[in-house]
């Protein structure tokens, strides 16, 4: 198979299967190591933005807004992964790179979908993925979609490829070459060493055979 | 002579009515009945009858009397969810394997019993005071908690039943001296099994004496368990500061041990968190489903006591009809029982994992319909 068919089966593929890809798969293995870290700055930081805005006029920006900001704060002071880089942007704006790939942060709209660019040139540059091929998930910028539902209390984070955004009507949707959740990351967390290896001080049980009665007078007990 | 106990056993341990036995051996139920008060002997044509419906040799028919073993604790837990019949095999079963533990303990000395019985305390106070009895440090993680129970003289009878909604129960056993049991069933994770062995520990502990309804006992112990296993002060350390989030209870599961929803009820417990956060809390569980299929396994534990007593009379490659023969309990059964119990292998660190139920979620690639 040439170079070219390979590519148009590949697009083929990513348009029609609803099962996972081996493009999404390749890519949210690569991102893989991004779920933990944003799981453990993200949660926390949900919470005190929606402690903040308990009892006040309830605003999305502003909710979202302080939900970067504190995952920023926290970003900036924990010790990342060799490979990963986090860079702040402007308005608490998150970006990592990672593996050679870029990855960017943004919330979902009320649909679980990527929001529109709108009129931001940078938006619309990362967004735009149209006429790439490569079967090289490096070679493609990822969003990070994370989503909070106020009922439940439930944060979410899905990987996001975007594919193109349309240029007539910015504020739709991206559209998108797949999403795909992140587990979450509690499922990475494994028990601490200490319940699975043996410990020195729990050695096995000491059984000491009683003496015999004749011998001793007594029953041997220890009681 | 037979023992109607005995053939009451036997029968319990078979899952079998009176009537079913009676039906499988052609004679009526009533009989059954008079042969286990032992107000009538059965002939040896029904013994054999008996002994093959029930699949007990007809040796263990005509054993004394096996040491008392009182309800316990199963007078109140989970009473509702669990069928007479689960529950009289469950006894019956757990009474059969402390027998033989109790057997073959005879000729050695006695472990140390260094369990305290705590009467006018609250279950935290209670909780305190047996760690410090125990020997545990008091803010530290208890692991290996079956194995250290058993060195302090707790016996711990292990029972291959996986029944759902019945984790443990426990006894003060009628024996000279009397020994603390627990027994509990298998297949649960270690988490549940780490709470469920220190909830008996509570009612073995305070509950001597039955005073206070079943519910109160019950939230008794499991006061206790949660003080036991995650002391206040480890826990206000722990709980305290940062919003608690979903990661951060999967990161205080690794270290101790104790499941995440037994995490969220320690902090409302404690006052760390509101009834609301509760109920919030407890909604992203349900919400992920973690209820029933939580992450962070924690590795189960296996006793240790019957197959020591085992490898020290019969030697390290002992055969189960070692231990089968003298009790008159058929190998086939008494097979798995050993098995629940570690060996020295599993002393070396080679401890199993019980993988959550379900396969994590996630991975599910959701292709978005092109927009117009």
């Amino acid at each position: 198979m040439t170079c070219w068919a390979k590519s148009c089966n590949f697009i083929t593929q990513l348009e029609h299967t609803l099962e996972p890809t081996d493009f999404a798969k390749q890519s949210l293995k690569m991102l893989a190591p991004l779920g933990p870290i944003l799981h453990r700055a993200m949660e926390p930081s949900v919470e005190e933005a929606r402690t903040y805005l308990n009892g006040r006029r309830f605003d999305g920006y502003v909710f979202a807004d302080l939900t970067r900001y504190h995952t920023c704060c926290r970003l900036e002071q924990s010790n990342l992964p060799k490979g990963i880089a986090f860079n702040r942007l402007p308005n608490n704006g998150i970006l990592f790179h990672c593996d050679g790939s870029q990855a960017r942060v943004w919330k979902a709209d009320e649909g679980g979908e990527l929001q529109g660019p709108g009129t931001s040139k940078s938006k619309q540059a990362f967004f735009d993925q149209s006429n790439l091929f490569s079967q090289d998930p490096r070679s493609y910028r990822y969003a990070i979609v994370w989503q909070y539902d106020f009922q439940t209390g439930l944060l979410t984070l899905s990987l996001a490829c975007p594919k193109q955004y349309d240029e007539q009507r910015p504020w739709n949707n991206v559209e998108c070459h797949f999403y795909i959740p992140f587990q979450h990351a509690a499922f990475e967390v494994s028990a601490a060493p200490e319940f699975s290896s043996p410990e020195p001080s729990v050695d096995d049980i000491d059984l000491k055979p009683r003496r015999k009665i004749q011998e001793s007078g007594d029953d041997g007990s220890n009681d | 002579m037979i023992n109607g106990d005995r053939i009451r056993q036997a029968r319990e341990i078979a899952e079998l009515t009176q009537e079913e036995l009676g039906e499988a051996c052609g004679i009526n139920q009533s009989h059954v009945a008079l042969f286990e008060q032992n107000l009538r002997q059965p002939q040896d044509d029904t013994l054999r009858s008996i002994a093959l419906a029930t699949g007990f040799p007809i040796s263990f028919f005509k054993r004394e009397q096996a040491p008392d073993f009182p309800l316990g604790s199963l007078l109140y837990r989970k009473r509702k969810s669990m069928s007479s019949q689960d529950r009289d095999k469950v006894r019956q079963t757990g009474r059969l394997v402390f027998e033989a533990i109790a057997n073959m303990s005879e000729r050695f000395k006695p472990i140390d019993l260094h369990l305290p019985r705590i009467n006018s305390v609250e279950p935290e106070e209670a909780a305190r005071m047996t760690r410090a009895a125990l020997g545990f440090s008091p803010d530290t993680p208890i692991t290996h908690l079956l194995t250290r129970l058993e060195k302090n003289g707790v016996v711990i009878v292990s029972i291959p039943y996986d029944i759902e909604d019945h984790d443990a129960f426990s006894v003060w056993a009628d024996t000279e001296p009397r020994r603390p049991v627990i027994v509990m069933t298998s297949g649960k994770p270690g988490d549940r099994q780490r709470w469920s062995a220190s909830h008996e520990l509570a009612h073995l502990v305070m509950h001597h004496t039955y005073t206070g309804s079943p519910s109160d006992l019950e939230s008794q112990a499991d006061r206790f368990a949660g003080e036991f296993l995650f002391p206040e002060e480890a826990a206000r350390k722990d709980l305290g500061g940062s919003p608690i989030t979903l990661m951060i209870l999967a990161d205080l599961k690794s270290r101790w041990g104790i499941a995440i929803s037994a995490l969220v009820m320690r902090a409302f417990n404690l006052g760390i968190i509101t009834d609301g956060q509760r109920r919030y809390l407890f909604r992203q569980l349900a919400a992920k489903d973690w209820q029933r299929n939580e992450p962070v396994p924690i590795p189960d534990e296996k006793p240790r006591l019957l197959r020591k007593l085992a490898e020290s009379i019969y030697g390290p490659n002992f055969e189960t009809k070692d231990v089968a023969d003298p009790l008159g309990i058929p190998s086939q059964m008494l097979k798995p029982i050993i098995a629940s119990y570690a060996s020295p292998a599993d002393l070396q660190g080679t401890a199993r994992t019980n993988p959550p139920k379900e396969k994590a979620r996630g991975g599910l690639v959701t292709m978005l319909p092109r927009r117009p």
